[in-house]
């Protein structure tokens, strides 16, 4: 009887391992059944409970495990988990994530020079798609800080743009395609901010290398980045705040005799 | 971005519970998958008894680190089977965290001796 429990489990066991990613399954699966089928085999000599204790327990643990080994399965974006973090990928990742930044906070920079409704009556939405602006100039310094206020900000700029769209009921274009644009915006700021992240993760994990630039190298660069960041940081704050505090033209209104506002 | 390797190893700290101590019983040498759990559940009294997914999830995280390494550990019966050792850095990483660990516990010893 206890023979069959025993190979029952196993059975089960194997079958459980299977939700695992395949990587993984091809890496341990052999010699995960091979260490469970021991563990039984001891627990098999202190009597059916301790068997069906251990399978417990095992049983328990699995959900923890699966998650965990998702997550790292989609941190590494490598099917093989034997292979050292690449830098070439952590590079790509990263100067994808600054390009596409700058292509934010180049359209950014643009609505407020060449809006002029936006720049007289800044919004919400508007406010927050400058500091989010700023959170990107952030996040090409501090990566994760960056990237997770930039991960933070997107769905609030969705919701503050959907908000003020069905607020002002001016509804031009159709609504599916503010709505597609809108999403646009948000998922492009968010998918910057998950990249941003994703550098700053494959980073940790690099391997140190020994023969690398000076320390006084090193640390001269890094000055030079928190002042870069600073100057564009004032730069991107000014000219925001010139943007929206330009002096709105007044001309006379013959009718009323009063100045009305343009 | 570039790290040295006292920054990195550094970056790395603390350990969870679960790597150090399956870091510390692979300091004695190479061990297979059982070898580990059963030595883990020694050094920590009993208190941590690991299961087959923490445990190979956590040797999927090392290898991948670089903190450990497979090797073939050659039975008398039967093919060889994976075994595990610490690589250098795994040793760097391991002396260092228990280096903290035992600062943390010199300060407290400090503190509730005042008491």
């Amino acid at each position: 009887m206890k023979k069959v429990i025993i190979s029952t489990l196993i059975q089960i066991y194997i079958y459980l391992l299977k939700l695992y990613p395949r990587h993984f399954r091809s890496s341990f699966a052999a010699e995960m059944t091979e260490v469970f089928t021991m563990m039984l085999s001891k627990a098999d000599q202190e009597g059916i409970i301790a068997i069906l204790k251990l399978f417990l327990r095992e049983l328990a643990e699995l959900p923890v495990a699966l998650v965990k080994t998702y997550a790292e399965a989609a941190r590494r974006h490598t099917t093989n988990p034997l292979s050292p973090v690449n830098g070439e990928v952590t590079r790509n990742i990263r100067w994808a994530a600054r390009g596409l930044s700058l292509l934010i906070m180049g359209f950014v920079l643009l609505i407020f020079l060449f809006n002029e409704d936006v720049r007289m009556t800044p919004t919400p939405p508007t406010l927050i798609l400058g500091i989010l602006a700023i959170c990107m100039i952030i996040a090409w310094r501090w990566e994760k800080v960056g990237g997770l206020l930039l991960l933070l900000g997107s769905p609030i700029l969705f919701l503050s743009l959907l908000i003020q769209l069905f607020a002002s009921g001016k509804l031009i274009t159709p609504v599916w395609l503010i709505l597609f644009l809108d999403m646009c915006l948000s998922l492009s700021i968010m998918i910057i901010g998950w990249f941003f992240i994703s550098a700053a993760q494959h980073t940790k994990m690099e391997l140190p290398l020994e023969n690398e630039q000076s320390h006084s190298t090193r640390i001269g660069r890094r000055y030079l980045a928190y002042l870069l960041v600073v100057l564009l940081s004032l730069f991107v704050i000014g000219i925001f705040f010139v943007s929206i505090s330009a002096p709105v033209s007044v001309e006379y209104h013959p009718a009323t005799s009063l100045p009305a506002a343009k | 971005m570039e790290q040295d390797p006292e920054g990195y190893i550094k970056n790395q700290l603390p350990l969870t519970e679960t790597t150090y101590f399956i870091m510390l019983s692979l300091a004695t040498g190479k061990k297979h998958g059982y070898r580990i759990m059963k030595d883990v559940k020694n050094i920590s009294d009993g208190r941590l008894t690991l299961g087959t997914g923490t445990l190979y999830g956590a040797l999927g995280r090392l290898l991948e680190y670089g903190w450990i390494k497979r090797v073939d550990e050659k039975q008398e019966m039967g093919r060889p089977r994976n075994a595990y050792t610490l690589s250098d850095l795994g040793l760097r990483i391991l002396s260092a965290e228990t280096e903290r660990l035992q600062s943390v516990v010199s300060v407290a010893k400090l503190r509730l001796a005042d008491l």
